[in-house]
């Protein structure tokens, strides 16, 4: 009787192992038929750049990119006709050559370029997510975007409510609550905005062996990776982004937005500091800096050159090979800098 | 009782075809030791662990400092046998003394009794080249420069000091390029590694040996900034030969 029972048992578990077995060999065969599936999207990564950062709840698909591209430049999000590319404007690499101002303070509108690859968003790294990002700008200084009127407006389009199925399944956008909506609509522009690649500038294909720099390009990329100009200790190949946060000596006071990373961290250590900025199209950029202070690459260059404020939360990178905070570099020097700045824009790039 | 066997030979061969298919891949190798070696390592000045970002130590020629940055790479480790010979450790590891842990396990090497390890700071000729190492953020911005030689550096060490005056200033210690290879000398000790077990060794690196031993480095008279001076790398990588010792 005993072992009969054991018997019994043992074939049980066996049943059950086999059963498990099969089940995770034919992992990947569908059960459903009537659910249609979003067409898996997957990036191409140029040689030399890191991973990037993508979610597991945010799959990147080509109707989820097609969906974030179409209500990007769309003021169907807004109430008072802005679109996201009002300020990010596509010819100028998803910036604008205005500042934006707000509670007094002014922002220089940062543009979209290897966006999937960064580890914070905007000046001050107050955002860790690319895909819940745009969730912000529906706010009333920004969209003035209100519930029912967006999901109607959304409703009556011709493609957004078949788009909105194919990419997240929606089957009525009235389902969603206006939190969803937003997420729905954040995280389709985040894998667009991620979609946004670029490496294919005048210095990338120098780097490739493609074509040469003239003898001004070259001096300046010189000076640029070298101890003379040391500038890329921040601003360093592929991304000219180190990813990190540093205060590059631009004021002496720290009011406002000037705190920049202490605003998230509360530190008195990461006074003026900012998420480097990448360079990448910077001649299309201007103005620079988080509040736009600076108008031509000329005037950066001789930031760095003579400007930068020898203040005790001034990034001890900022000291240079004199002991001073100063390049002293002639004016033929500093045209060969901004020379070499301006071989760094994509012209295949800024179509959106 | 022989149904049950017969069914049981079945259950067997049913589940041999399945495993058979999910794990087609898998052919036998060649089988290494099965040795387990886990280094670990700390910072620490002078016995403290390591705070960042507060101006709270006091090197060996008297300048108060803070530390906001130390990322090097530590390679071409070597175990001594009791008979003098070297059983080398393939593998390169990154450490940034801002993160928590700091590893790199080694595995299929001889067992025996060993007497000490050594190291180099930094990487060798062979794979001191531009983009030799994967594309992740902590080799991206150890890059050095193609201009300048290329490769990537093998140390920088940063943060702010008070000067002769008490103002406060940056200091960047940076090393890079082949002949500034930092040659860890031999950390002694007895250990053992045995076959099916872990092991482990834990180091630490006194970051104040930086400025010490042989050269008492003085940012005021030396300099804050090593950057394209090979005169003060060579006193850096001098006194870079005994940061690390054995933690107890
Ligand atoms: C009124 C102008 C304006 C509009 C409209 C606007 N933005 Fe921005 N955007 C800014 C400014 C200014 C910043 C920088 C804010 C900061 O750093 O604090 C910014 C930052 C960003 C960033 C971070 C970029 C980086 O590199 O860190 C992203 C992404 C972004 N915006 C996406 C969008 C999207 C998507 C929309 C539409 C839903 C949008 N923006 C609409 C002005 C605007
Ligand atoms: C210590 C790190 C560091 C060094 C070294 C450095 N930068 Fe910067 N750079 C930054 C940071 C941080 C910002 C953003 C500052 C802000 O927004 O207030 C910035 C901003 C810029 C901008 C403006 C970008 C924009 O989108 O507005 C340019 C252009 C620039 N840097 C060029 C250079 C050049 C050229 C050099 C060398 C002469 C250099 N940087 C050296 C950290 C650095």
């Amino acid at each position: 009787m005993e072992a009969m029972y054991l018997a019994l048992k043992n074939k049980t578990i066996l049943l059950g192992l086999m059963v498990l077995l099969a089940a995770s060999c034919k992992k990947n065969e569908t059960q459903q038929t009537e659910k249609t599936y979003p067409t898996p999207y997957s990036l191409t990564i140029p040689k030399g750049f890191p991973q990037p950062v993508l979610y597991a709840d945010n799959p990147l698909t080509e109707e989820g990119i097609l969906l974030g591209k179409m209500l990007y430049g769309d003021s169907i999000l807004s109430t008072n006709g802005r679109a996201c590319i009002s300020c990010h404007q596509p010819a100028l690499s998803f910036s604008s050559p205005m500042y934006h101002s707000w509670n007094g303070f002014h922002y220089s509108v940062p543009p979209h370029i290897n966006l999937a690859f960064k580890k914070a968003y905007n000046w001050d790294g107050s955002q860790g997510c690319l895909d819940t990002l745009a969730m912000g700008d529906f706010a009333p200084e920004f969209f003035n975007a209100n519930y029912d009127g967006l999901v109607q407006k959304l409703k009556a389009h011709p493609i957004y409510p078949s788009l909105f199925n194919k990419a997240f399944g929606v089957i009525d956008l009235n389902q969603l609550s206006y939190t969803e909506l937003k997420r729905d609509i954040a995280y389709s522009i985040g894998q667009y905005l991620r979609t946004k690649i670029s490496s294919n500038s005048k210095f990338d294909q120098y780097r490739r062996k493609e074509v040469l720099l003239d003898n001004n390009e070259y001096e300046g990329y010189v000076i640029f990776f070298s101890e003379k100009g040391d500038c890329f200790h921040c601003h360093g190949e592929p991304l000219f982004s180190d990813q990190e946060y540093h205060n590059n000596g631009l004021g002496d006071t720290y009011i406002g937005y000037d705190q920049g990373r202490t605003m998230v961290t509360n530190k008195e250590e990461d006074l003026g500091k900012f998420y480097t900025p990448t360079l990448r199209n910077i001649e299309q950029t201007a103005p620079y800096m988080h509040d736009g202070r600076l108008k031509t690459l000329e005037e950066v260059v001789e930031f760095y050159n003579s400007g930068v404020k020898d203040e005790v939360h001034v990034d001890p990178l900022m000291t240079k090979t004199n002991g001073t905070k100063n390049l002293n570099l002639t004016p033929l020097e500093k045209m060969q800098l901004v020379a070499f700045l301006r071989t760094l824009t994509d012209k295949t790039y800024s179509t959106y | 009782m022989k149904k049950q066997l017969i069914f049981k030979l079945i259950g067997l061969f049913v589940i041999g075809q399945f495993l058979g298919s999910c794990k087609k891949d898998i052919t036998p190798i060649y089988q290494a030791p099965n040795t387990n070696l886990k280094i670990n390592w700390t910072h620490s000045i002078d016995g403290v662990p390591l705070t960042m970002d507060t101006i709270m130590y006091v090197n060996q020629s008297g300048s108060n400092y803070s530390v906001t940055r130390c990322q090097y790479y530590l390679s071409g480790f070597e175990l001594t046998k009791l008979d003098g010979s070297k059983t080398k450790l393939e593998g390169i590891v990154y450490g940034d003394a801002r993160q928590e842990t700091h590893e790199i396990k080694f595995n299929g090497f001889p067992a025996g009794t060993y007497t000490g390890i050594e190291f180099l700071i930094g990487l060798a000729p062979e794979q001191n080249i531009s983009n030799s190492l994967e594309s992740t953020e902590g080799n991206i911005n150890m890059a050095w420069p193609d201009v300048i030689g290329g490769g990537y550096h093998f140390l920088k060490f940063e943060g702010y000091y008070l000067d002769t005056a008490n103002l406060k200033k940056g200091f960047t210690m940076h090393i890079g390029t082949n002949d500034m290879l930092i040659h860890h000398q031999k950390i002694s000790f007895s250990f053992t590694v045995n076959e099916n077990e872990n092991s482990t060794i834990n180091l630490n690196m006194n970051l104040n040996e930086w400025f010490k031993n042989p050269y008492t480095y003085n940012f005021n008279t030396d300099g804050n900034y090593t950057m394209a001076i090979p005169t003060l790398m060579t006193l850096l990588k001098n006194n870079g030969s005994d940061v690390f010792s054995i933690k107890e």
